[in-house]
């Protein structure tokens, strides 16, 4: 994950942008806890609004796998499937907390 | 470039942590939002030169924060610059709302570089006309959700625009971020001023400690509240209900205004006319009983006169009772009419003769009133109703007088006139002679509105307690009641004139009180005399046998059909009360009547001939006559309806306490 380049990308400095990528985790978090509680509870809408929420964010700051993934659970659950849902939270989660390692060794 | 002062407002954290670090890196002064109403609160303080905002946003969403900023003197001259995340799905004109630019969201990169242009473009004062683009436009595709968001949101705004409620969002600390056009309207304060505004300042002092406590418990409680009483706003009364909107984002109020002035007028209007109702029973009972005691000291005052000698020192003052009996009889007459069981007792009469006791009586109570009287010599008669037709005048002379506080003129007139005079007029006369009775003073005059109300029942200008609002009303019944006409000239300042027509009548005049006594006429027929009260029995008895009739008596309905069964052939007339129990005098008519159609009735009550006499009398009852009567009046009326001349209609030579049965 080279911070550096994802930063000169979107016009800030590589310690800027780690704050910003602070947030995103951040922010990411919480539309994942309620991502995981729609999903639970198989409310499609509500997968759709979190898993659209976190697919903006990505978006904005160049993560682009969490996008991809982010995109397809909103796919899926507009369409009333729920199938890969529960695969790609986990997925999603161990991606945010990559990026928070990654923050965190420097 | 010059360093800027920068305002970002956004909801969305990574967005307001981007724009805050891009901008300052170039050295800008940059502060944040998260919403509307921060926003505008900032700007009290502080003035930016640049300003982004976020369409889509809690409490005062991105529309109207521009709209109310540029309303703001002061911020005439700020550049705004729109941040869109749903430019591709709603067609959206910035410039309406007074933006300069906009920049539709995306990936940071591209946002980056639209940003630089439109701070570039701020710096020369340009504003992005209708042939360019938004920012970032073409690479932006239009996205479901977004979509369904702004249907879902488009389809709310039209059913909240199209309520009769007017709604308020508010948050917890009573600010207004949101109101329906019903709430603009009914407030009268335009949205620029309305939101953000405190919700407090909207009422009443005495009703803002109410609608705090409200608020402070719906936040606290998160249930829904609504007030017992109304609360007033703008002149108006409104019932208020607080529900709580809680999400992640945010936690306001709604609170719904309902307006019940009204519904709450209508309201005050019925208990007012179901009181007068109520009034109306009371009086109508009251002046019965009356009535019926005042046949009883009445009917001992007659048979005393009628055995004592004349030059005896009691003659004059059983008189004397015999007067005040009268006079208790006129104050149960206006109770019976205000009670609208007034007598109605049409007959020719002089209405210069009525005028001038009108007059007479008048000035007597309000001495700073001067009354001119003009009266045409050889005026045709009219048939009318005497007392009421009295209660005209007086009602007119005291509305008059009213509208002259500190004194002034009043001039009656009455005139001879036809239906060719009166053309021109609202109303189609029957073809004729009419009197015309004008009543005009100097007073304060009416405007055009109050004009056209005058007539209502319950309308009032005067101050609350002072006025009734039925005086005039009855003037205009009375006038109806009798076929004729009322009209109304007035200004504003310059006095009023009420002009009133009466069909003129060719039958001689009938002067009230002007005839000798006639003498009492004996009698030896049997009459059955019905009443359900032991001392009408006992002096309606004396009565009779002092002039020598027969009397069988029967105390109710049931049992005088019962006695008439079985004594019919020796029964000349039957006396009948008409409020009864067990069988009230109208059933037992018809009853009498079908065991002997020839038979001759009278009736006799405390109430008036209006009513159920009236309908009785219609039926082929023979007369009726009202308590209190005389014995000189029984003698008439029983002496009529024995001799077949009793058949009566209403109000045709009425009877009544000073003139009994006429034929």
């Amino acid at each position: 994950m080279n911070f550096n380049e994802m930063a000169e990308t979107i016009g800030l400095d590589e310690q800027d942008f780690r704050e910003m990528a602070e947030l995103f985790v951040s922010v990411g978090v919480a539309d994942l806890d309620k991502l995981r509680e729609a999903y639970a509870n198989r409310n499609c809408q509500g997968v759709v609004m979190s898993a659209h929420s976190l697919k903006g964010a990505s978006a904005n700051l160049g993560f682009n796998d969490i996008y991809e993934i982010a995109r397809r659970v909103e796919a899926d659950a507009r369409a009333q499937k729920l199938d890969g849902a529960g695969e790609a939270i986990g997925e999603l989660e161990r991606k945010l907390a990559g990026i928070s390692a990654a923050l965190g060794h420097h | 470039m010059k360093k800027k002062k920068i305002l970002v407002v956004d909801n969305h954290p990574i967005i307001l942590e981007y724009m805050s670090k891009f901008l300052s890196k170039d050295g800008h002064e940059v502060r944040t939002s998260e919403d509307g109403l921060h926003a505008l609160d900032l700007l009290e303080s502080w003035r930016p030169d640049i300003i982004f905002v976020d369409l889509i946003m809690p409490n005062i969403d991105g529309k109207k924060l521009c709209q109310i900023i540029r309303a703001m003197p002061e911020m005439q001259d700020t550049y705004l610059i729109i941040l869109s995340a749903a430019a591709a799905e709603e067609q959206i004109d910035f410039r309406a709302i007074g933006a300069n630019a906009c920049i539709a969201k995306g990936p940071l990169d591209k946002m980056g570089q639209y940003v630089v242009a439109a701070l570039h473009d701020a710096e020369h004062g340009r504003t992005r006309d209708a042939q360019e683009r938004i920012f970032g436009v073409e690479n932006l595709y239009s996205r479901q959700i977004t979509k369904e968001l702004l249907t879902i949101w488009k389809h709310f705004e039209v059913v909240l625009g199209s309520l009769s409620e007017g709604i308020l969002e508010i948050t917890a600390g009573g600010r207004i971020v949101y109101a329906n056009p019903t709430a603009i309207a009914l407030t009268g304060i335009p949205e620029e001023r309305l939101l953000a505004s405190s919700v407090l300042g909207l009422f009443d002092a005495k009703d803002k400690l109410l609608v705090r406590d409200m608020i402070d418990r719906v936040a606290a409680e998160a249930s829904m509240t609504a007030a017992d009483s109304p609360v007033k706003l703008n002149d108006r009364e409104f019932l208020i209900k607080l529900l709580p909107i809680r999400d992640d984002m945010k936690r306001t109020l709604i609170m719904v205004l309902e307006d019940v002035s009204e519904h709450r007028r209508i309201e005050a209007q019925f208990h007012h006319a179901q009181r007068m109702e109520a009034v109306g029973t009371l009086a109508g009972g009251i002046a019965h009983d009356f009535n019926n005691l005042l046949m009883v000291i009445q009917g001992n005052i007659s048979l005393m006169l009628y055995e004592l000698d004349p030059k005896h020192p009691f003659h004059d003052r059983l008189r004397s009772i015999e007067k005040q009996v009268q006079s208790g009889s006129r104050l149960t007459a206006q109770l019976l009419g205000y009670a609208r069981k007034g007598r109605y007792e049409v007959r020719p009469i002089d209405l210069n003769q009525l005028v001038e006791e009108a007059c007479e009586t008048f000035s007597r109570t309000r001495k700073e009133i001067l009354i001119h009287q003009e009266l045409a010599r050889d005026l045709y008669a009219i048939e009318a109703d005497a007392g009421q037709l009295e209660q005209v005048l007086m009602n007119l002379f005291v509305n008059a007088a009213d509208a002259m506080p500190g004194g002034g003129s009043l001039i009656v007139r009455t005139a001879n006139t036809d239906h060719h005079a009166m053309k021109g007029k609202l109303y189609n006369p029957k073809p004729g002679n009419y009197v015309q009775i004008t009543v005009s003073d100097s007073g304060t005059g009416m405007d055009k509105k109050t004009m056209e109300r005058i007539f209502e029942p319950f309308f009032t200008t005067k101050e609350m307690g002072r006025g009734t609002g039925l005086g005039l009303a009855s003037v205009y019944g009375i006038v109806k009641g009798h076929g004729g006409f009322i009209d109304v000239d007035s200004q504003k300042g310059k006095g009023t004139t009420f002009r009133i027509y009466l069909a003129a009548t060719d039958k001689p005049v009938v002067r009230n009180g002007a005839e000798a006594p006639e003498p009492i006429t004996r009698g030896s027929e049997t009459i059955l005399l019905v009443d359900d009260e032991q001392m009408m029995l006992d002096i309606g008895r004396d009565l009779l046998q002092a002039m020598g009739y027969r009397v069988i008596t029967a105390r109710d309905g049931e049992e005088a059909v019962e006695v008439y069964r079985g004594r019919s052939g020796e029964i000349d007339l039957v006396l009948l009360d008409i409020v009864m129990p067990k069988m009230g005098g109208g059933q037992a008519y018809d009853c009498i009547k079908a065991i002997n159609p020839a038979v001759k009735v009278l009736l006799l009550s405390g109430y008036s001939i209006d009513g159920e006499a009236t309908q009785i009398l219609a039926r082929g009852c023979n007369g009726f006559i009202q308590k209190p009567f005389n014995l000189e009046q029984l003698s008439r009326s029983v002496k009529s309806v024995l001799t077949g001349n009793g058949t009566q209609k209403k109000g045709n030579g009425g009877t009544g306490l000073a003139r009994g049965i006429r034929a």
